[in-house]
C-alpha cells in the first residue's frame, strides 16, 4: 500500500463517510429488515392459526351436537321408512364422523404454523442479538474513529506526543493490518513529510470546491478575492453529541463575523481582512474560557476554533458542572470533549442514578463522560442486561475499553460451561476484556481437559484465564505425568503457581510416606503442605531444599539419543502453540495409538504405557503434528517422541518406554 | 506517581493487557490500594498480587466489598487466609 493510498485511507476513515461506519449501517439496515420481516412473518402465523383455532372452537361445537347423535344409526332402519329425507341423516351422519378427523387436520396445521412461527421468532431473536452486537460494535467503531481523530489531529499540528505502539493500536482498531499499520505510523509520527501536505492539499481543493459564490451569483471583484477556510468535516469527531450541532457563538461578534457558520462555507478576505475575524472570534471565546477560569493559552489553535464554533453556553454550564464535580481541569485541555459535549450533565446524571457510580468514580474515570454518546451508552446498557449482566457490576474501566471483548469472553465462558456468579464478576470482570484471542487460548486448553476451573469453595480460579496457555498446557501435562491430575482439577489456581515445585514436594512426599491426599464422593483433598514450603518445613521439623530430579533439557537430550531421528525432537520442541492448538483437532494420531492397543491402557485424560502416565492430549497433539509435518516419520519412534517430549522421565523410564513401543 | 513503588508492587510478571489496564489506571488503583491501606490491612501486596483484577473496580464497588464487616474480624480474617477476599 503507498503512501497516498494509506493517506487516503486514512482520511476516508475519520470522515462521516468512513466506510467502517457505512458498513455498520448497510449490516443494521439489513438485520432491521430481516427482523421486521420475520416479526411480520410470525404475526401473520400467529393470526392464522388463531382463525384456524376459532374453527376448531365451532366444530368442537357441533361435536357436542354429534354425541347426541351419536345413537343416530339405531334409529336410521325405523327412519329409512320416512324416504328421501333420511339420505341427509346419512349424509349428516358421515359428516358429524368425520368431525374428529377434521379437528386432527386442523390441529396438526396449528402445530405446523406454531413450528413456522417459532422460526420465525427465532429469526426475530437471531436479528435482535445481532442488532445488539452491532450496537456494542459500532460504539466501539466510533471510539476507535474519535481516537484516530484526535491523533490525526495531533499530527497536524506537527505536535505528536505518542509512542509508535500507541499509534500502531489506534490504527489496527481500525481496521489497518500490522504490516500496513506499521506504515501509517511512520507517516503519522513524521507528519511533515507527507501527512500534512496531503491535508493541507485536501484543504485546498475544499476551498475550491466551497467557493461557490452565494445565490450563483457571479463572483464580484471582492468575492473573488475571497478564500474559504473550513475546518475539515473529517475533524469533527462522529459521536452523537457532535451531531447536535451546538449553535455557533453569536454574542458580541460583528456583522461581518455572521458569514462565518458552521454550515456555510466561513468566507474570510485572503489579504489582510482575513485575520482579523477570526483573531476577534478566537478572542472571544478566549475571553469566555478566561473569564470561566481557564487558561486559554492550555488549548491548541485547533481546539480554540473548535471552541469558537461552540455555543458558549454549552461551554460554561459544562464548566461550571466538572469543577463542581471536582473533576479537573487538565482533562479539559486535554480533551475538548469535555466542554463542548452537550451531554455531559445527562451522562453523568445516567452513570450516577442508573448505574450506581459515584462522584469519586467519575472522579478518576472522567474518559467515561466523553467515550460514548448518551444513547450509545443506554444501548451498551441493554445488552449487558440482555446478555444477563448486571451493569452496575460492569467498572467503568471496562465501560472505556469497550464490552465487546467483555461479551465475547463472557459468552465463551459461558459456551464452556464456566459460569460465574455476580459477585466474581463485579471483582474479576476486567479479565473478560482481556483479547479474546488469548482468552480463548487457555479456555482450548481447559475445554480439552475438561477442567471446570472450579475450586472444592466453589469459587471459580478466575486467574488462571490471565496466563499464558502454553504454561497452562505443560502444567496440566506435568501432573497428569506425576498421576496428580486432580490438583488440576480441585485446585486449578494451583495451575497460577510453579508447578515443578508442587512436583518436587510430593515426590519428597512419596518418599516418605507421609499421606497427603483423601478421596470420597467424587471429590479429592490434599493437604496445606502439598502447596507450600514452610508448612511442609513445619510439618517435617526440618528445612528442605527441594530440587527438580531432572530437566527438560536433560530429558530431551537423552531422548534425541533414543531415536534415529532426532529431528522429530526438534519439530515437537519448535511447534508453535498454535499450531498445537490446531493439531488437537487432526486424527492422525488414532492409526498409531491402534498400532500399539496392546501396550496402551487409557482412561479419559491419559495414557499409561510401560506403567508410564501421559496426557491424551499430549500424545495426541504431538503425534498429529509430527505425521502432518513428517509422513514418513517411524511410528514408533514418532510415538516415543510424543509421549516422551519435555517430561520428567529419568532415563531409566525412557529406555523402558522405548523397550514397551519397540524403538531401539 | 508511581504507586506502584509506593507498595512495593512488581507488576512485571503479569498479564501484560492488564498491566496496561493498572498503568492507565493508576488514579483508581492508587484510590483503592490507599483504601486498603486504611482499613489497616498489612498484607496488601500479598493481596495485590493474588487478586490484582479487582484493584481495578471502581472504588465504590471495591469498599463495598470490605466495608459491610467488622473492622477487626475482618482484618483477623484476611491476615490469616487472603482468599477468604473471595468470598466477601
Amino acid at each position: 500500500m503507498d503512501t497516498n493510498t494509506i493517506l487516503d485511507r486514512i482520511n476516508n476513515l475519520i470522515s462521516k463517510d468512513s466506510t467502517i461506519l457505512k458498513g455498520f449501517d448497510d449490516k443494521i439496515a439489513a438485520a432491521t429488515t430481516k427482523k421486521e420481516s420475520a416479526a411480520e412473518e410470525a404475526k401473520s402465523f400467529a393470526s392464522e392459526s388463531n382463525e384456524i383455532q376459532s374453527d376448531i372452537d365451532k366444530i368442537a361445537k357441533v361435536s357436542e351436537l354429534s354425541e347426541r347423535f351419536a345413537n343416530l344409526d339405531a334409529y336410521l332402519p325405523g327412519l329409512k321408512k320416512l324416504g328421501e329425507s333420511t339420505t341427509y341423516i346419512d349424509k349428516l351422519n358421515a359428516e358429524l364422523k368425520r368431525i374428529p378427523e377434521q379437528i386432527e387436520e386442523l390441529e396438526n396445521k396449528i402445530k405446523e404454523l406454531s413450528d413456522k412461527k417459532n422460526t420465525s421468532e427465532q429469526v426475530v431473536k437471531a436479528s435482535e442479538d445481532e442488532l445488539s452486537k452491532l450496537d456494542v460494535d459500532l460504539s466501539d467503531a466510533k471510539r476507535y474513529q474519535s481516537n484516530l481523530i484526535d491523533l490525526i489531529n495531533l499530527a497536524k499540528s506537527g505536535d505528536i506526543n505518542k509512542t509508535r505502539e500507541e499509534v500502531q493500536e489506534t490504527l489496527t482498531h481500525v481496521g489497518f493490518k500490522d504490516e500496513e499499520a506499521v506504515k501509517a505510523a511512520k507517516i503519522i509520527l513524521f507528519p511533515e513529510d507527507d501527512l500534512i501536505p496531503y491535508f493541507n492539499k485536501d484543504k485546498e481543493v475544499k476551498e475550491v470546491k466551497e467557493e461557490t459564490p452565494i445565490d450563483n451569483a457571479e463572483p464580484t471583484e471582492k468575492e473573488e478575492k475571497v478564500s474559504v477556510a473550513v475546518e475539515p468535516a473529517e475533524v469533527t469527531p462522529l459521536t452523537e453529541t457532535t451531531e447536535i450541532n451546538p449553535e455557533p457563538v453569536v454574542e458580541n461578534v460583528s456583522l461581518d463575523d455572521l458569514e462565518i457558520d458552521q454550515n456555510t462555507p466561513e468566507i474570510v478576505p485572503e489579504v489582510n481582512e482575513i485575520a482579523e475575524p477570526e483573531v476577534k472570534e478566537e478572542d472571544s471565546t478566549k475571553d469566555i474560557l478566561e473569564d470561566l477560569g481557564l487558561d486559554a493559552s492550555k488549548f491548541s489553535e485547533d481546539d480554540l476554533k473548535v471552541l469558537s464554533n461552540t455555543n458558549s453556553d454549552i461551554i460554561k454550564e459544562n464548566v461550571d458542572f466538572l469543577i463542581d464535580k471536582d473533576i479537573t481541569k487538565d482533562i479539559i485541555y486535554q480533551n475538548i470533549n469535555f466542554i463542548t459535549d452537550a451531554e455531559i450533565k445527562a451522562k453523568y446524571d445516567y452513570l450516577i442514578n442508573e448505574l450506581n457510580k459515584t462522584k469519586d468514580d467519575i472522579k478518576v474515570n472522567p474518559l467515561i463522560l466523553v467515550s460514548y454518546s448518551l444513547n450509545d451508552f443506554k444501548k451498551l446498557v441493554e445488552v449487558a442486561k440482555n446478555t444477563g449482566i448486571n451493569p452496575a457490576d460492569i467498572a467503568l474501566s471496562i465501560y472505556l475499553k469497550g464490552l465487546q471483548n467483555y461479551l465475547q469472553n463472557y459468552i465463551a465462558l459461558n459456551g464452556a460451561n464456566i459460569i460465574l456468579d455476580s459477585n466474581e464478576l463485579a471483582k474479576f470482570g476486567i479479565i473478560l476484556t482481556i483479547s479474546p484471542l488469548e482468552f480463548s487460548k487457555v479456555l482450548q486448553v481447559v475445554e480439552a481437559y475438561h477442567l471446570t476451573l472450579k475450586k472444592n469453595d466453589g469459587k471459580v480460579a478466575l486467574m488462571v484465564l490471565t496466563k499464558n496457555a502454553k504454561d497452562i498446557y505443560s502444567k496440566i501435562n506435568l501432573l497428569i505425568e506425576n498421576n496428580e491430575f486432580d490438583i488440576a482439577r480441585f485446585y486449578p489456581d494451583a495451575l497460577m503457581n510453579n508447578v515443578n515445585k508442587i512436583i518436587n514436594r510430593l515426590d519428597f512426599i512419596k518418599e516418605n510416606h507421609i499421606p497427603y491426599k483423601a478421596s470420597a464422593h467424587g471429590i479429592t483433598v490434599y493437604q496445606p503442605y502439598v502447596f507450600n514450603d514452610d508448612t511442609l518445613e513445619h510439618i517435617v521439623e526440618k528445612k528442605l531444599d527441594l530440587h527438580d530430579k531432572i530437566s527438560l533439557e536433560e530429558n530431551n537430550s537423552y531422548l534425541s539419543k533414543l531415536v534415529k531421528d532426532e529431528e522429530l525432537v526438534t519439530l515437537l520442541n519448535e511447534m508453535a502453540f498454535d499450531d498445537a492448538m490446531l493439531a488437537k483437532d487432526m486424527d492422525n494420531y488414532r492409526d498409531v495409538i491402534n498400532k500399539y492397543r496392546d501396550v496402551i491402557d487409557e482412561d479419559d485424560i491419559k495414557y499409561s504405557i510401560a506403567n508410564l502416565s501421559i496426557a491424551k492430549n499430549k500424545i495426541n497433539i504431538n503425534l498429529n503434528y509430527l505425521l502432518n509435518n513428517k509422513p514418513d516419520a517411524d511410528l514408533g519412534e514418532a510415538m516415543l517422541v510424543s509421549a516422551a517430549i519435555n517430561s520428567h522421565f529419568s532415563n531409566a523410564e525412557l529406555d523402558s518406554l522405548a523397550s514397551t513401543l519397540k524403538v531401539k | 506517581m508511581n504507586i506502584f513503588n509506593d507498595y512495593d508492587i512488581n507488576i512485571d510478571n503479569i498479564n501484560n493487557e492488564l498491566k496496561d489496564d493498572l498503568e492507565n489506571n493508576s488514579a483508581l488503583v492508587k484510590l483503592n490500594l490507599d483504601y486498603l491501606n486504611s482499613l489497616g490491612i498489612n498484607n496488601i501486596k500479598e493481596i495485590f498480587k493474588r487478586y490484582y483484577p479487582m484493584f481495578l473496580m471502581d472504588n465504590s464497588n471495591f469498599m463495598n466489598v470490605f466495608n459491610k464487616y467488622d473492622k477487626k474480624d475482618l482484618l483477623d480474617k484476611i491476615s490469616k487466609n487472603m482468599t477468604i477476599i473471595e468470598h466477601l
